[in-house]
């Protein structure tokens, strides 16, 4: 199995330049989060790595060719459920994952081991009159059933009920698992947190950050959280924590240097005396490191309300 | 959950795969069957309109005969003057036009002059619609646009033989149908002789099929460019018009594609006199009558060519 590596890519549109010298590496047996606000050049970006869209320079390499050459190797999600609307779902995936010669049984065959829930009676239907979550299942299967050693989903999340998305991300862990290379697009941080592996952020068409979600996570030391029931106990709890703008009435936080160290602040906290509702050690989820590293690219001090939970 | 993905591409055995998926996705298209229904209906109704202009020749032939001076009012001196006399010519190729032996050639008529239109609309359709629903995106990362187009634009050529295959069949058909009726029914049908064409209808077929591929051609390559199936229906539908209105203001118009087709169906249909289908109102004169089709299939390989080598730079949305 090949890694994926975007080397400085760049991409107009005019005079506006989307991309500014994109480069980052996809591993095999990993599943990378291209991450990024809107406009940062995501979904360009994955035009660009599928061929869809010619970059002014640079190129996307896939086990070291380039990957419009490699169509056979790679299967594709776009952010659109891109279906014919007059078709049914058989004849849909016969054209639109590649396989026209594939019968029904064989179809039906693979689709059911991709576990993506996608019965026969549904994939008879015609597609136009399929829910957006149905048509986002059959352009996923149209992907998977290709087989691909490289998957490039652009916002799988998007219109995903949470049935539909723990068969995707079941299915997407299993290829990994494989070895095989997947990177996905997506502003549900949240939800994607669970699933990925890496990270490469895109802020104004530039890699701002690219490694593992771990380090991402623990650019910023952890911290203490704690909220008092009392407001007159916040005099007492001033001494070591200051207030956590956006949080509830009563909540602090106390930045440490080393996870030990904030363990320390909870012991001391707790030794207080003061009646708490809540105490926590506290490391940045994925919105909040993505969140922080966009402050900090833009100039600005973290928000500390990226902080609350 | 493995399961054996496509082979790899370039191979004659996957063109070839490829090539009769998306025949198969042309035959569940809608518009296939909403054109082919209109084809159809335009024929039933030149054939009966044909059939109704046959039956009226019986009162014109007596009136023609009587103007031209015939006093003998027998049936055998009409017949004969229905048979043979230049003054009834119009109403002998009239009834002639539902002989069995010029079925063909009547339907080909009628196939030349809408043909080119219906196939332009159906071929910018069927590649132009491909942009609207987004799935060119999903075709040209999985497949590859220039492969796909490729087999398109060989369907467009293959359709237009296979349509002007089928017209010409269902008009000797719907002729060895109607032609007995007539006969029944009239008092000339039965003592005419029976045209003669002079050209085999293989070559009629072939220079009705040629001028619709070239438009079919053009009008994708319009809906490639502009990514619009209605920009290139349109193309199909403005473009041979706007060719007429440029008939004879310059002796080498005959190489338009119009001048090409019209070129070529002059000479290879025989437009009877009161038949449905009249001849094209614009045919300049080619140097010889083989270059109309060296000029047909330098227009599909211009076409074709546009369209393959934009295809390969087309950003696609």
């Amino acid at each position: 199995m090949g890694a994926l590596e975007s080397r400085d890519i760049h991409k107009r549109y005019g005079s506006t330049a989307v991309l500014r010298g994109v480069s980052f590496t996809a591993r095999p047996g990993a599943i990378t989060l291209l991450a990024g606000p809107n406009g940062a050049g995501k979904t360009t970006w994955i035009r660009v790595a599928t061929g869809l869209a010619r970059p002014q320079a640079g190129q996307v390499l896939f086990d070291g060719q380039p990957v419009p050459g490699q169509r056979h190797r790679l299967g594709v999600v776009l952010n659109h459920p891109s279906v014919y609307p007059h078709l049914n779902g058989y004849d849909n995936i016969r054209c639109l994952a590649g396989v026209g010669s594939w019968n029904r049984r064989r179809i039906h065959g693979a689709v059911e081991s991709l576990g993506l829930g996608l019965e026969d009676a549904r994939l008879r239907r015609r597609a136009g009159g399929c829910s957006h979550g149905e048509k986002r299942l059959l352009v996923l299967a149209c992907a998977l059933i290709r087989d691909p050693q490289l998957l490039l989903l652009d916002e799988p999340s998007l219109g995903a009920d949470p049935l539909v998305w723990q068969r995707i991300t079941n299915t997407l862990k299993y290829m990994r698992d494989e070895g095989r290379t997947v990177l996905l697009t997506g502003q549900s941080l949240n939800t994607l947190e669970a699933l990925v592996d890496d990270v490469a952020v895109l802020l104004d068409g530039c890699v701002v950050f690219h490694g593992s979600l771990a380090a991402l996570r623990g650019r910023r030391p952890p911290r203490v959280e704690v909220r008092v029931r009392d407001p007159e106990d916040v005099g007492t709890l001033l001494r070591v924590a200051r207030p956590l703008p956006g949080a509830p009435v009563g909540t602090f936080s106390v930045p440490c240097g080393s996870r030990a160290e904030a363990e320390e602040v909870a012991s001391r906290v707790q030794a207080l005396g003061i009646p708490l509702l809540r105490l926590e050690v506290r490391e940045d989820t994925l919105e909040e490191a993505f969140t922080s590293l966009l402050d900090a690219d833009h100039g600005r001090e973290p928000r500390e309300d990226a902080h609350a939970g | 959950m493995p399961v054996e993905g496509p082979a790899a591409p370039g191979g004659r055995r996957q063109s070839l795969r490829l090539w009769w998926s998306e025949g198969k996705l042309l035959a569940a298209s809608h518009w296939t069957r909403v054109l082919l229904a209109v084809l159809v209906l335009l024929l039933l109704w030149a054939e009966m309109g044909t059939y109704r202009a046959a039956l009226n020749q019986e009162a014109d032939i007596e009136y023609v005969y009587r103007a031209s001076g015939g006093e003998d009012a027998s049936e055998e001196a009409l017949r004969s003057f229905a048979r043979s006399h230049p003054d009834a010519r119009t109403q002998r190729e009239a009834i002639w036009g539902l002989h069995p032996a010029t079925g063909a050639n009547r339907t080909l008529a009628v196939l030349g002059a809408l043909g080119p239109m219906v196939l332009a609309v159906w071929s910018a359709h069927w590649v132009g619609a491909e942009y609207g629903w987004r799935t060119a995106a999903v075709r040209a990362a999985h497949t590859g646009w220039r492969r796909v187009l490729g087999a398109r634009l060989a369907w467009i050529v293959l359709a237009s033989g296979l349509v002007s295959v089928a017209v010409a069949g269902v008009g000797s058909l719907a002729a060895r149908i109607s032609w007995p009726l007539l006969v029944a029914s009239s008092r000339f049908a039965a003592w005419l002789d029976p045209p003669d064409l002079g050209i085999a209808a293989g070559r009629q077929v072939l220079a009705v099929a040629a001028g619709m591929a070239v438009y079919g051609l053009m009008a994708a390559t319009v809906a490639v460019m502009t990514r619009s199936a209605l920009a290139g229906a349109l193309a199909g539908l403005v473009v041979p018009n706007l060719e007429v209105l440029l008939a004879g203001r310059s002796p080498l118009l005959w190489m338009l594609p119009w001048g090409l087709h019209a070129g070529l169906l002059t000479d290879h249909l025989v437009y009877l006199w009161g038949g449905f289908a009249g001849a094209p109102p614009f045919a300049p004169p080619a140097p010889g009558p083989e270059w109309r089709w060296v000029g047909c299939l330098l227009w599909m390989l211009v076409w074709s060519g546009l369209t393959l080598g934009w295809s390969g730079r087309q950003e696609i949305r």
